[in-house]
């Protein structure tokens, strides 16, 4: 299966959301990585066909998907950013809502399997208005999965949730990526590392490099430096560069940082993570934020 | 739970409907039992009630002679006032003989529209075939069948019932994950609009039934049963029982209003704002059910302003081309909801 992108722009009145956006996906865990506004969201909409492009076209396997309509739709899942269930519903009743709107038959066993998936089988009769976050999130996880799709969309899946929620998100997804395309949209690095094989890194509206989260580290090798200083130093340091942070252990601290020479006589090289990847790429914009 | 059933339970339970519609009876029962409303007759309702003691029941030509004889009698006592008044002046006539004068005029004045109201009825029975000539008390029953156009409790009450209906997805996000369903485009559409016309309808033909018994309870039901056409207002409905009428009217009437929930429901999925869609819903239907004040047209009457029908029932009022309009304009209605609902942004 293939998913392209061709050329897909976006514009809302005079302001640019996406520029020219050219991807190829094939099945797998795919993360949409940037910082918020930086058109995640509304490459996820384009893509679901609830928000038009206002330029070029996304194809699936060469058909175009705003013509498949109801075709396109049966092998999509999404679980859109802050999804509203009904409060008045159970958790039952909703995955019952949605399995008949995804034209299910017999959707009695798929509930169950993917309410015990999340985890959610014993609290499936409760009222949603009593759910938690977390709880909803996966409620909403098992809704996107209701019709076993072979396009399964996410967007800031695990935004508001709690450490341990966010392992279980993980675990849930880690598992979906081999027969499917999975592109999840999220600027918390941490919750695909592990997970992804392929990055996307989105930044004003544009692609601006693709690639495994290995083949990212691999790219900034030799630019991630830890340099051992005083508290007083670090704090200074740290002020006047977002792409920073303070590492202490026992009986040291250190400053780790991204940048393309090395920041001090006495910093030596470290290990790249997919959070100093994130850094590096979006560290100018994370700066326009903060003045901003 | 199937579609339906789950629309049904958004709109009662988690838009809290059903407590719309209960607030709704119960303003309705409270305004219907607790207030009274004057209505003004040419006639006194207490003389007429007095002459209906003599003549209830059957029309008969006794009767309408006894009728005539009695107004003849009332015209000349009140057109020999002023030839009386002279004489007395002139000495004429005694001081006793001008105050039994006085006496039989005043009398006479008093009941004179009153005899006269029942003098055109007995001409108008006279002229009329197709149903029992009955001589009943029908002033109340005219008053509730003529009074009861616009319901602004049934407005307001459908209007909280169909705008959240679409509203409520929106602002729930929950419609991102109902649009790229594979079947959520339709179903809902076609589902929500089904379930609001289906909640409209029932809910108006509540309130209405609650007007029915305050009446009940108020005026009584003797009179229900006969024919409708004995209301002089009424003259072409043949031999149709006035409860029958009730019925109609209240079916008809309910399935106006469904009909403008539908209607609210456009300016919902179009504004994607519950308040301006309230603000927008409510100018339109104005707008809508005064585009008469143009034309004095009847298809204007049919197609902008059928829940103020209610001065069209004593004349031609077509059923037939009321349900096929109303079924048409659904459709219309309909339609455009679908076609927006399920639009994608630009």
């Amino acid at each position: 299966m293939e998913l392209q992108f061709v050329n897909i722009s976006k514009n809302y009145g005079k302001k640019t959301a996406l520029t020219n956006v050219n991807l190829t996906l094939h099945e797998g865990v795919h993360a949409l990585l940037g910082p918020n506004g930086a058109g995640k969201s509304t490459l996820m909409n384009i893509l679901t066909c609830l928000l038009k492009a206002t330029d070029g076209k996304i194809t699936l396997d060469g058909e175009e998907i705003t013509a498949m309509g109801a075709r396109f739709r049966d092998m999509l899942g999404y679980l859109p950013q802050n999804p509203g269930f009904y409060n008045s519903f159970s958790g039952y009743g909703v995955m019952k809502y949605f399995a008949d709107l995804k034209g299910m038959k017999k959707p009695q066993d798929r509930i169950d399997e993917l309410l015990e998936l999340v985890n959610l089988t014993e609290d499936k009769k409760r009222k949603i208005g009593h759910y938690s976050g977390g709880m909803k999130r996966r409620l909403g996880i098992a809704v996107s999965l209701l019709n076993d799709p072979k396009l399964l969309v996410l967007d800031e899946p695990t935004a508001g949730l709690d450490p341990k929620e966010r392992m279980r998100f993980r675990n849930i997804i880690g598992k979906l990526g081999f027969d499917k395309i999975v592109i999840l949209a999220t600027h918390i690095v941490s919750d695909v590392e592990s997970i992804s094989d392929n990055c996307l890194l989105l930044k004003n509206g544009e692609i601006i490099t693709t690639g495994s989260a290995d083949d990212l580290k691999e790219h900034i090798k030799g630019k991630v430096f830890n340099t051992p200083m005083s508290q007083e130093k670090a704090e200074e340091y740290i002020l006047n560069n977002s792409c920073a942070n303070i590492i202490k252990t026992e009986d040291s601290l250190f400053v780790h940082s991204v940048s393309d020479e090395k920041p001090f006589e006495n910093s030596v090289p470290a290990p790249a993570n997919l959070e100093d990847v994130y850094m590096y790429y979006f560290n100018e914009q994370s700066k326009t934020e903060e003045e901003k | 739970m199937t579609v339906l059933s789950a629309e049904l339970k958004k709109i009662l339970i988690g838009n809290k409907g059903l407590l719309v519609i209960a607030a709704a009876v119960i303003l309705q029962l409270i305004t219907g039992l607790f207030t009274t409303r004057f209505y003004e007759h040419s006639y006194s309702v207490d003389v007429y009630k007095n002459y209906l003691e003599q003549i209830e029941g059957e029309y008969t030509a006794e009767k309408a002679e006894y009728i005539n004889s009695r107004y003849e009698e009332i015209s000349e006592i009140i057109s020999v006032h002023k030839i009386m008044e002279d004489r007395y002046l002139n000495g004429e006539i005694t001081l006793e003989e001008f105050s039994a004068y006085n006496d039989d005029y005043f009398l006479a004045s008093a009941e004179n529209e009153t005899v006269a109201y029942i003098v055109e009825k007995c001409m108008y029975y006279e002229n009329s075939e197709g149903f029992d000539k009955i001589f009943f008390f029908e002033t109340d029953i005219e008053d509730f069948l003529t009074s009861s156009g616009m319901n602004y409790i049934i407005f307001v009450m459908l209007l909280c019932l169909a705008i959240p209906a679409f509203d409520s997805e929106f602002q729930s996000n929950a419609v991102s994950l109902i649009l790229t369903s594979r079947d959520g485009h339709k179903k809902t559409a076609f589902v929500k609009t089904a379930a609001v016309f289906f909640l409209a309808f029932l809910s108006s033909l509540l309130i209405y039934s609650s007007i029915f018994i305050c009446f009940v309870i108020k005026n009584g039901s003797a009179n229900l049963n006969q024919p409708l056409s004995n209301i002089m207002t009424f003259p072409f409905y043949g031999d149709l029982k006035i409860i029958n009428f009730i019925i109609f009217d209240c079916l008809i009437k309910s399935l106006c209003w469904a009909v403008t929930s539908v209607f609210f429901m456009i300016f919902t999925v179009l504004i994607k704002n519950t308040v301006f869609s309230f603000f927008v819903s409510v100018f339109a239907f104005f707008v809508a059910s005064n585009i008469r004040i143009l034309t004095d047209s009847t298809a204007v009457n049919y197609i902008f302003c059928p829940v103020n029908l209610s001065g069209m029932y004593g004349s031609d009022l077509n059923p037939m081309l009321l349900g096929i309009i109303s079924a048409a304009k659904t459709v219309i209605y309909f339609f455009i909801i679908y076609k927006i609902w399920t639009k994608p942004r630009n």
